[in-house]
């Protein structure tokens, strides 16, 4: 990123092409394909603009998905302005067809119970399985403390133990 | 589901287990997680990241007003016109089967809707943003008679209002010269009341209020506001890079519509191209759909 701050226009596409796939999981987890693609090109054009104030004492994914975070709750404040972040993400298998993958069963009910769970506690688990962020920097990026963080970490994975116990 | 528990031995087992990355919910994950997004999101992005290069990082300075006055009237008569262009009986249809008659009906009419506004501005005098949309515009029967000729030579299907709006574009980056009270003020066409004929009523209503907010802010003549509006209704978006790249090469022209969206021709201050971009309008705004630099 410094790099690409720099001047270096390549750097970015390295930059690019190593987050890409995890931001844009990222995005999928939390909302429908179609506003997947229009956040995801949102945050990189951000990140395009705001190169100049990066800084480099915080590492990049964690300011990657800060932005990130923070333009997918606006997103949501935006779509429902007197709600509380929503409860459930878009079931994966109401997706739309072309972000549908072929997942098999146990995949398909990992996805789908991952849906159910608070967005709070989903976002925990996408931060941690994509780009294996520390609980201190989910903390950061949440805006809560790391026990808070902990605690739900010990409740999604809970719901998702049971899930597949059902 | 039944109520998960997350106290006691087995929980702070399992919260260890994941955080060493031996929970079986990460093997799941890794086997279910495969999207990557669509090459052309890709390439827009890629593509905007090299235009974005040749623009300094993002910072207020103090040309931004009165470009955000200029970008606004560029923003509206574009806006204005696709409301039009939309509002027409063949909504979403092949634009190829508009008929020529239509076209230049359209541009006599946006003609006469010029001269309207302009006669109605002759009584105050324009803001120094207006008048450099309004700079060195030659007479105004000239150009009517120059428009009802171009209207009339056989054009690509909607090219003749679209190329229209291209000399719009490159009219407001011109130098600034004394305002002729007769000038034509495009920008300052009111807004056509369009959403009470239109079928999709719901979601051009949403376009037309943007339509309405920013004509109505262009009217008040209040630059400050106009640019809080577009920091406003444009953050840290592809729009606001458009504009950006308006601001820096000072010219623009609006070329002809592509798929759902508007292919944008930007040049820099020598003249030389810089390459198109492809914008679409979106509740929010203008969201960028790729970006061509130019080779």
């Amino acid at each position: 990123m410094q790099a690409y701050a720099g001047g270096d226009a390549a750097a970015f596409e390295r930059l690019y092409r190593r987050h890409k796939d995890a931001l844009y999981r990222y995005f999928l987890r939390h909302v429908e394909a179609a506003d997947a693609g229009e956040l995801f090109q949102d945050v990189w054009q951000k990140l395009i603009q705001a190169r100049g104030g990066y800084r480099s004492d915080a590492p990049f994914a964690a300011w990657l998905y800060r932005i990130a975070h923070n333009r997918l709750v606006d997103h949501w404040r935006r779509a429902r302005p007197h709600d509380e972040l929503p409860a459930d993400a878009v079931d994966a298998d109401a997706r739309g067809p072309e972000s549908q993958v072929e997942h098999d069963d146990t995949a398909r009910r990992l996805l789908a119970a991952l849906a159910r769970l608070p967005a709070e506690q989903r976002e925990i688990i996408v931060l941690r399985e994509e780009r294996n962020l520390t609980l201190e920097q989910i903390a950061d990026i949440q805006g809560v403390g790391r026990e808070t963080v902990k605690s739900r970490l010990r409740y999604a994975l809970a719901k998702l133990r049971e899930a597949f116990h059902d | 589901m039944t109520d998960a528990r997350t106290d006691g031995p087995q929980n702070d087992r399992e919260l260890e287990d994941y955080l060493a990355g031996r929970h079986p919910v990460s093997a799941r994950y890794r086997e279910a997680a495969r999207e990557t997004p669509p090459p052309e999101l890709d390439a827009a992005i890629l593509a905007a990241a090299r235009v974005g290069m040749a623009a300094r990082p993002r910072r207020r300075a103090r040309w931004r007003v009165p470009l955000a006055a200029a970008a606004t009237m560029v923003l509206g008569v574009s806006l204005v016109s696709q409301l039009r262009d939309e509002a027409a009986p063949v909504l979403n249809e092949d634009r190829a089967t508009v008929a020529q008659k239509e076209r230049e009906t359209a541009i006599v009419e946006s003609l006469a809707t010029a001269d309207q506004a302009a006669r109605g501005m002759a009584a105050e005098a324009p803001p120094p943003a207006v008048a450099a949309q309004a700079a060195q515009q030659p007479a105004r029967e000239a150009r009517k008679a120059e428009e009802a000729e171009s209207a009339k030579r056989a054009a690509p299907p909607a090219a003749s209002v679209l190329q229209r709006q291209g000399t719009v574009l490159g009219e407001a980056a011109a130098p600034v010269a004394p305002a002729a009270p007769e000038a034509r003020a495009f920008a300052l066409a009111p807004p056509v009341p369009l959403s009470d004929s239109v079928p999709q009523a719901v979601t051009l209503e949403r376009r037309v209020g943007a339509t309405r907010e920013l004509l109505a802010l262009l009217q008040a003549q209040d630059a400050e506001r106009l640019s809080r509006h577009l920091d406003a209704r444009l953050p840290a978006t592809a729009a606001e890079a458009a504009i950006m790249h308006f601001a820096s090469a000072h010219a623009a022209r609006l070329l002809d519509r592509q798929g759902d969206g508007w292919r944008v021709g930007v040049q820099d201050a020598a003249g030389r191209d810089l390459g198109t971009i492809r914008l679409r309008i979106i509740p929010a705004g203008w969201q960028i759909l790729a970006l061509s630099p130019a080779s």
